[in-house]
């Protein structure tokens, strides 16, 4: 198992294939992400989008095929171990823990705290150091997506263009080389779409893949380096924006 | 051998009866109803209190019983579930409320009729018939029968009629349905209404076969429970084998340790299955909705 | 006045299992009946220790300690990785397994006839030969188990714990082995459960089965709801509440059956009427909402 830092971030699709009692949601669904860029997969409901993101973070098993995150193959691994491995998600209903503060909720996803073992809780050697690193390291993440005011009020009164900013942050707070973020512009205020992107931008600048299911084509248009197209369980078309785009067959796919 | 077989075979139907009685609820709604474990005792009850106060013939109490209980049921759905329901509050809430009417139900029944068992007047427990080498009690003839009758009723129902097809769409998409809310609170009602008449039939079948006592219900719960599981959530014809393999074991573990031991064999079983194969003998494989 | 500290040192005692509860269900969100199974472990090694091999009492307070802990690895390691509701039913399961073992594992046990005759408690060579004394050393235990769950709801675990209660898969999302935590914090739970056990046998000199029972469990969850989950003091305002309530009815002058099916009947409603009005208790800060 190599560490984090050997291996440029990647994310490897092999023909997975799965059926939920019978509706078949990946058909040799087949995708390979190596390197720094930002990659939109797209495609009309029922595609597999999110079922292949599912299956690549362990929260659903494939009948077949295999994923690999940052070269480790990620058979059988639970959810918690893939973020570990370096590739964290969000979720399309924006989940947060609504009641504790946003300050909390990126805290919650800071890694390898020795306050979160039971000797560690009742004993506190060092903890309240720990505490504190944590902290200024959850501003920082807060100031990043621009929530830094936002900081001590409850996840739940943030609007919905927030809470998308905040489960990044969350996710960031992980140190994730990968992100796989699923419709992080869906629904949100049209005046903050541009500020999400920028993050998504910066988010490549500093190295890291970012990976994105989005509906919204011009977002997409936007931010994407690479297009993927889904359609049917399978990946349909892949390349750059200008160029899958452009295709009449794929805008139709769309439309209807 | 043939006794084993026979003793088996009505021990299985009760605790099959009660597989269904509880499947119905949970294929549908996906939550664990303690308060149906007291539903299923306050149907005995109706029925010793419609027999020995009212003095109505047996067949008659039986109607009355189930029907008591089908009520019953039916009623701390609508008055009580379903605003929990409407709240979407988390199962922990559901498990709670339906634990306080669980205590409230049985104590009512241990203040009415006091703790002591209790039996159906008007019933010789020693006249058996002799069948198949074995011998059979009346009571436990009717078990089988009625097993028969429902098991027979119920798949008639879910496959052909409208409820049915409402009932079995609800259940493979329950975790859209219990999110939905609308168009599934009939659905549950109704299969509470449901499930609550037969708990009902299965206690007093039970207590005419051998008594009734105000904790039985506890009992009950643990065999519909794991007749359930062990046969495949959401399938009504697993809680017949689930409710005869069950039964089985409940029996043989009865006969051979003695009876104190009948509750840890079954629960022990259930275990077993949670740990080797979850969904039970005719379940869907693929993921358990969270 | 012995009246009064006697009954104290029962709230106390009580207060305890009501803390170590709540660690489970109001911080971790998980709805355990088997809280009196390792209150019962706790007892039986303390009585067991003191009275077949004469051990000071230390000794068995700490193995008791240890072997619940090990004992609730047998329940989590297993079921946490499944659904919430199967950890319910698992650990009413394990409770009723226990209790099975407890009743008929004569040669340790003695079974039904219980363990008489356990010593008075002596702290360092202080034999507590008075109640006031008894009443000292149950408050002490009782402010360590306050403090002990209160340094884990403070600290990052107790962070992660309420990730896990409010949402286990984003929790899960951010790197957390939900499962590891969950387990290990069971352990703490029993531990405590078994510190408050070999005080009751202590405090009663005599112990049976029949005081660690599934419906012993379940008093310990309404005290848990009723004082309010996830608070400072909730649990012993629960324990308080139920234990005074019984003794306020006796002064009714109601016969002991008909008050203890009354005493039961005031909770099962309380807990009801909790649910769908006020779930988070009197002073509780969780509501169980989502």
């Amino acid at each position: 198992m190599t560490s984090k830092g050997d291996l440029e971030p990647q994310v490897r699709c092999l023909r997975l294939c799965k059926s939920f009692d019978g509706t078949v949601a990946l058909s040799d669904a087949t995708l390979e992400l190596v390197g720094s860029q930002i990659a939109a997969i797209i495609g009309p409901n029922g595609a597999g989008k999110t079922t292949l993101l599912n299956v690549l973070t362990g929260v659903v098993r494939p009948d077949s095929g295999r994923c690999l995150v940052n070269g480790s193959v990620t058979a059988g691994l639970a959810l918690h171990s893939i973020t570990k491995l370096g590739a964290a998600r969000t979720f399309q209903d924006v989940r947060l823990i609504r009641k504790a503060s946003a300050l909390d909720n990126v805290m919650l996803g800071m890694p390898g705290q020795r306050g979160e073992a039971l000797l560690g809780a009742l004993v506190r050697v060092g903890v309240a150091d720990e505490e504190a690193k944590n902290r200024q390291r959850s501003l920082g993440l807060l100031e990043f997506v621009g929530l830094e005011q936002s900081a001590r009020s409850p996840a739940g009164e943030l609007s919905y263009g927030e809470q998308k900013l905040l489960s990044l942050a969350c996710c960031l707070a992980t140190d994730p080389q990968v992100l796989l973020l699923d419709e992080p512009v869906a629904g949100v205020h049209p005046g903050m779409v541009p500020h999400i992107l920028s993050r998504l931008r910066s988010l490549k600048a500093e190295g890291r893949l970012v990976v994105f299911i989005e509906h919204d084509i011009a977002a997409v248009r936007e931010v994407a380096d690479l297009v993927v197209v889904m359609d049917g369980g399978r990946v349909i078309a892949s390349g750059t924006p200008s160029d899958v785009l452009s295709r009449p067959e794929i805008l139709e796919a769309y439309v209807t | 051998m043939a006794q084993v077989v026979i003793g088996g075979i009505v021990a299985g139907c009760a605790t099959a009866l009660m597989g269904l009685a509880f499947g119905l609820i949970y294929s549908v709604d996906r939550r664990f109803y303690v308060g149906q474990g007291a539903i299923f005792t306050l149907g005995a009850y109706a029925a010793l209190l419609c027999h020995d106060r009212l003095a109505s013939s047996l067949p008659l109490a039986l109607v009355l019983g189930c029907t008591s209980a089908g009520v019953a049921g039916f009623l701390t759905d609508r008055q009580i579930y379903r605003r929990l329901r409407s709240r979407n509050a988390s199962s922990l809430v559901f498990l709670m409320a339906s634990l306080g009417l669980y205590i409230v139900i049985q104590n009512l029944i241990s203040w009415g009729f006091g703790d002591d068992t209790r039996s159906f007047s008007g019933i010789d427990p020693a006249a058996a018939r002799p069948l198949f080498g074995a011998r059979v009690t009346q009571p436990q003839l009717w078990m089988v029968l009625a097993t028969i009758a429902v098991f027979g009723g119920v798949n008639v129902l879910l496959r052909w009629s409208r409820y049915g097809m409402i009932h079995r769409a609800t259940a493979d998409n329950a975790l859209l349905a219990t999110s939905r809310g609308i168009a599934a609170d009939r659905v549950v009602a109704c299969s509470f209404a449901c499930g609550s008449t037969i708990a009902g039939l299965a206690a007093i079948l039970v207590s005419m076969d051998t008594n009734m006592t105000p904790t039985m219900g506890l009992h009950a719960l643990v065999w519909g429970y794991v007749a359930m599981v062990i046969g495949g959530v959401g399938h009504a014809n697993g809680a017949l084998l689930g409710g005869l393999f069950l039964g089985f074991v409940r029996y043989l573990s009865a006969w051979h340790f003695g009876s104190q031991w009948e509750d840890v064999s079954s629960l022990g079983l259930l275990m077993l299955f949670l740990v080797l194969r979850p969904r039970g003998f005719l379940g869907d494989s693929g993921q358990r909705a969270p | 006045m012995e009246y009064i500290t006697g009954l104290l040192i029962v709230v106390g005692i009580y207060a305890i299992l009501a803390t170590s509860l709540d660690l489970l269900v109001g911080h971790a969100g998980l709805l355990s009946v088997a809280q009196a199974a390792f209150y019962g472990i706790g007892a039986y090694t303390a009585a067991l220790l003191a009275v077949s091999h004469g051990a000071p009492a230390i000794v068995g307070i700490l193995l008791g300690m240890v072997l619940a802990a090990l004992a609730s690895l047998a329940l989590s390691v297993p079921t946490l990785r499944l659904h919430d509701d199967y950890f319910f039913i698992a650990a009413f399961a394990f409770q009723v397994i226990f209790l099975g073992i407890l009743s008929n594992w004569m040669s340790l046990t003695q079974g039904p006839l219980g363990i008489t005759g356990i010593p008075e408690l002596t702290v360092a060579g202080i034999a507590i030969s008075s109640r006031v004394r008894f009443l000292c050393v149950t408050a002490m235990f009782a402010a360590f188990a306050h403090v002990a769950t209160d340094r884990i709801a403070t600290s990052p675990l107790g962070r992660a714990l309420r990730g896990i209660r409010e949402d286990e898969e984003f929790t899960q999302a951010l790197g957390k082995d939900t499962v590891r935590i969950k387990v290990s914090v069971i352990c703490v739970s029993a531990a405590l459960a078994a510190l408050a056990g070999s005080l009751y046998a202590h405090y009663m000199s005599f112990i049976d089965p029949s005081s660690f029972t599934v419906m012993e469990s379940i008093l310990v969850v309404a005290m848990v709801i009723i004082g309010g989950a996830a608070s400072r003091w909730g649990p012993l305002i629960g324990a308080a509440v139920l234990v005074m309530l019984p003794e306020g009815l006796r002064f009714l002058g109601l016969p002991t059956s008909i008050a203890a099916n009354l005493r039961q009947i005031i909770y099962g409603s309380l807990l009801v009427l909790l649910m769908l009005l006020r779930p988070n208790g009197l002073v509780g800060r969780y509501d169980f909402e989502r």
